[in-house]
């Protein structure tokens, strides 16, 4: 099988760990849809010699899958993030992040296509071939490769449900800035933060960040923006807004059965989960 | 450390109460350049003062009258930082967003009102006693309305502001020639009144006899000589139309004693004569080509937005319209405010003028400007005294004022190394009066910002008054130190202007740009480094002034 959807799969062993999280939780938790190429296809891409294209033999499926996309999202050519999503990355005990490719705003089955192709080409990269080895792991390499509608979010979070500073397992942390998740993670500028009491969800320390640049989708991808003065004082979350997401969060700790890491998004009102990985210690 | 100014010998200064030697007090020469008598202070400036201070959550302000000149102090109220956010969200931020609303629901109908019992009362007919109730309701109307003042100026200039920043961040700080386009095609009073002389002025070149009159015949007799003929009589009946619509006009607002159009209409033939020389001009096609333009910039600017998190585009949605109507209210607040006060109070006093010169307190109607309140008041009570010894006194008071230098600023200068007070109003003001700009490194260039787009070659006429307006000539390059509402017929008399104060979104450049003359504002110095006659080339795109070797020498 080449081509499995988040929520229905049943084998997750060839999904990656990225894909196989957000699987887990797409049946109980509002993740924006999206489809995997199993470790299948880029086994059969490696085995007809890393051609530039998309194998013959996955691309029916690849094609039935996107427009699927279409029909949910009502939109001829919907807007995708092409994600890498590796067996052992996201796992508990070496977090890969930001090791692998990631393309946002991905539009029409040819560039879909030569993303997914640019996904597997990473794995082959020389710099993962030395994480890996600095991280005592065996060289052969699984991918899989993650597509899913891009959620053009108005507001991004990470949040913790442990203290990632202290430790403190009586708080979830919170950070908040404009647009795509990219510039929090990315540390392009100082997000809002927000402590969150655990037990009751009350905000105990909450600090307005300097908010001084957001991503956006753009036709390239993604690029980084001055967030417009007027909003830079302005907290991005509203009170519901904090206790929604630090309610997710510790919803998420509890299914999963370890601290979470997680990534979401606001598109309007709806909270959209975009990742969800362990805390590395 | 903060600095106490020395009094200057021929300025004697006696603070009434000690305390206020603590305060900064600054005397502006271009709004304020002559005397007041007591009574202009005390039933006009001092009300505008108290109506500064109602419902302002920005500032305190008081007013002095030293050696008769009126000096204001301002103490602006600090925000620490990390109350920034909480001042915005609690005040600034429902100020804008309220502020269409409140002026056509609030404001406006109580503004209305306070017009109308000024309209509908006869100071002809009415008696001294009446006239004297009247002149107590008059000087509570005159802070009444100016309560309103900075109640539309102030999230006025703090929507411009804010607009101006969110759209250098979002398109680029070279793109202002667009944001001013989005802020575009004010329908306010004062541009009417340019567009509707303009429009008499069109009429008068079609008609030979009124147009020889008033390309050669002097101020002074054109009125006369428009009187003389059939077309003239013709032309002068939509002459006085136009002075019934916009008479209450006044060429030096805040001064009781200077005429209103109505009374003398010099200003208005000077400009009409001005306007008749210039060369054909289609305002209306300007007007519709500037519309498109305008629709056109903000298609643009929502198609780069369309990817943005919609909280942005909101954000641009909300201070766009906040910042159209604060543009709007800015120009148009005048008509509403300043022009009805002025010219209401005047007529007043002068009818009580008239009956106090009938009954022998004064010698003429003009010496009533030099009684205080309560003289007046005393002499309706008590008739019979006549005051023509302290009018004397009075006037030759004002006159011995009239020959001084007022110092800009007396007082205390807060200490230089405390850093300035975090008061959001005060940096959007700032920035309104132009932060100077360092001076050009080129040979024979200033400096300024790009008020509004275009180039033009042409000599310079340095004005410092609107009432020099004479002096103009077609093609003619204004130089000034800055201008007020009362300048803006001006501007269709000219082919560009240049600025020694303000920044783009001050008068001097919205007006330009809704006349379509290029203009170079907050220049510093061009009053003093250009020569009248001298030809430069204005650039309105870069906001560069070149000067030529030549140095014209018409005056």
């Amino acid at each position: 099988m080449c081509v499995m959807w988040l929520g229905q799969a049943d084998d997750v062993s060839v999904m990656g760990a990225k894909a196989a999280n957000l699987h887990r939780l797409a049946s109980a938790y509002r993740v924006p849809p999206g489809f995997c190429l199993t470790t299948a296809a880029f086994a059969q891409w490696q085995a007809e010699g890393e051609p530039d294209s998309v194998p013959l033999t996955v691309q029916p499926a690849l094609i039935h899958a996107y427009r699927q996309l279409a029909e949910m999202t009502a939109s001829a050519a919907p807007r995708v993030a092409v994600r890498s999503s590796a067996l052992d990355e996201d796992s508990r005990n070496a977090s890969f992040a930001g090791q692998y490719e990631s393309y946002l705003n991905v539009a029409g089955l040819a560039a879909l296509q030569d993303k997914i192709v640019a996904c597997w080409r990473s794995a082959s990269a020389e710099r993962v071939q030395q994480y890996r080895q600095h991280a005592h792991l065996e060289i052969v390499t699984r991918m899989a490769v993650l597509v899913q509608i891009l959620v053009p979010a108005d507001v991004s979070i990470v949040a913790f449900s442990i203290n990632p500073i202290t430790g403190s397992r009586a708080d979830i942390v919170i950070n908040a800035n404009w647009g795509l998740g990219e510039s929090i993670v990315g540390g392009l500028t100082t997000p809002d933060s927000y402590e969150v009491n655990k037990s009751d969800l009350t905000v105990r320390i909450r600090k307005n960040g300097a908010k001084e640049r957001m991503c956006i989708v753009s036709p390239t991808g993604m690029h980084t923006v001055s967030v417009p003065r007027p909003m830079r004082s302005q907290s991005v979350l509203n009170a519901a807004q904090i206790r929604e997401i630090a309610k997710l969060t510790r919803d998420l700790e509890a299914t999963m059965g370890w601290p979470v890491d997680i990534e979401c998004a606001y598109k309007a009102d709806t909270l959209y989960l975009l990742q969800c990985r362990p805390v590395t210690a | 450390m903060p600095h106490t100014l020395p009094i200057p010998a021929d300025f004697p200064v006696q603070w009434a109460d000690p305390n206020d030697a603590q305060s900064l007090w600054q005397y502006h020469s271009t709004y304020y350049s002559a005397p007041h008598t007591p009574l202009e202070f005390e039933i006009y400036m001092q009300r505008v003062s108290e109506g500064f201070k109602i419902e302002n959550p920005f500032f305190l302000c008081r007013c002095l009258r030293l050696n008769g000149y009126f000096y204001e102090t301002y103490l602006f109220h600090e925000t620490p930082s990390e109350n920034i956010e909480t001042l915005y969200e609690t005040t600034i931020s429902p100020m804008l967003a309220t502020l269409a609303d409140k002026w056509e629901h609030e404001y406006f109908p109580v503004i209305r009102q306070e017009l109308t019992r000024w309209e509908t009362f006869d100071v002809q007919h009415a008696t001294l006693m009446e006239l004297v109730a009247h002149l107590d309701e008059t000087m509570a109307r005159n802070t009444t309305l100016f309560s309103f003042h900075d109640r539309l100026v102030c999230p006025a200039i703090l929507a411009m502001s804010q607009f101006e920043d969110l759209y250098h961040d979002l398109f680029g700080a070279e793109e202002d020639g667009k944001l001013h386009q989005l802020l575009h095609d004010l329908e306010t009073h004062s541009l009417k009144s340019a567009r509707d002389l303009w429009r008499l002025s069109r009429q008068a070149r079609n008609m030979p006899v009124v147009r020889n009159i008033l390309l050669e015949t002097p101020v002074a007799d054109v009125l006369a000589e428009l009187a003389a003929s059939d077309e003239g009589q013709t032309f002068l009946a939509g002459f006085n139309a136009y002075l019934r619509d916009y008479g209450k006009n006044n060429q030096h607002l805040f001064y009781l004693t200077s005429p209103s159009w109505r009374e003398d209409p010099t200003p208005v033939i000077q400009n009409l004569k001005n306007y008749a020389a210039q060369p054909e001009r289609d305002f209306s096609a300007e007007n519709e080509q500037s519309k498109h333009a305008r629709a056109q910039a903000l298609a643009e600017c929502r198609a780069r937005l369309a990817d943005y998190p919609q909280p942005v585009i909101e954000k641009f949605e909300f201070l766009l319209r906040v910042a159209q109507v604060g543009t709007f209210l800015y120009d148009e607040h005048v008509y509403w405010i300043e022009i009805p006060t002025m010219y209401h109070t005047r007529q007043l006093v002068l009818a009580l003028g008239q009956r106090l010169t009938e009954t022998g307190v004064i010698q003429q109607g003009d010496d009533v400007f030099y009684l205080t309140c309560a003289e007046i008041r005393q002499s309706a009570s008590t008739p019979g005294t006549a005051l023509h010894a302290i009018v004397t006194e009075r006037r030759a008071e004002m006159a011995r004022f009239a020959t001084l230098t007022p110092p800009p600023m007396l007082g205390t200068l807060p200490d230089e190394n405390a850093s300035a007070p975090i008061n959001p109003f005060l940096e959007s003001f700032m920035r309104l009066l132009g932060i100077p700009l360092p001076p050009s490194e080129e040979p024979d260039t200033l400096r300024g910002y790009a008020g509004s787009a275009g180039i033009v070659t042409g000599p310079v006429k340095i004005l410092q008054r609107p009432d020099e307006a004479e002096k103009l000539r077609p093609g003619d390059i204004l130089v000034t130190n800055t201008t007020t509402p009362v300048w803006t017929p001006l501007f269709a008399s000219v082919a560009g202007l240049i600025t020694d104060a303000g920044g783009v979104l001050g008068h001097s450049a919205v007006v330009a740009r809704e006349f379509g003359i290029p203009a170079v504002v907050g220049t510093g110095q061009a009053t003093s480094i250009l020569k009248d006659g001298q030809i430069v080339e204005l650039n309105g795109n870069t906001g560069q002034v070149r000067m030529s070797k030549n140095q014209g020498g018409q005056a």
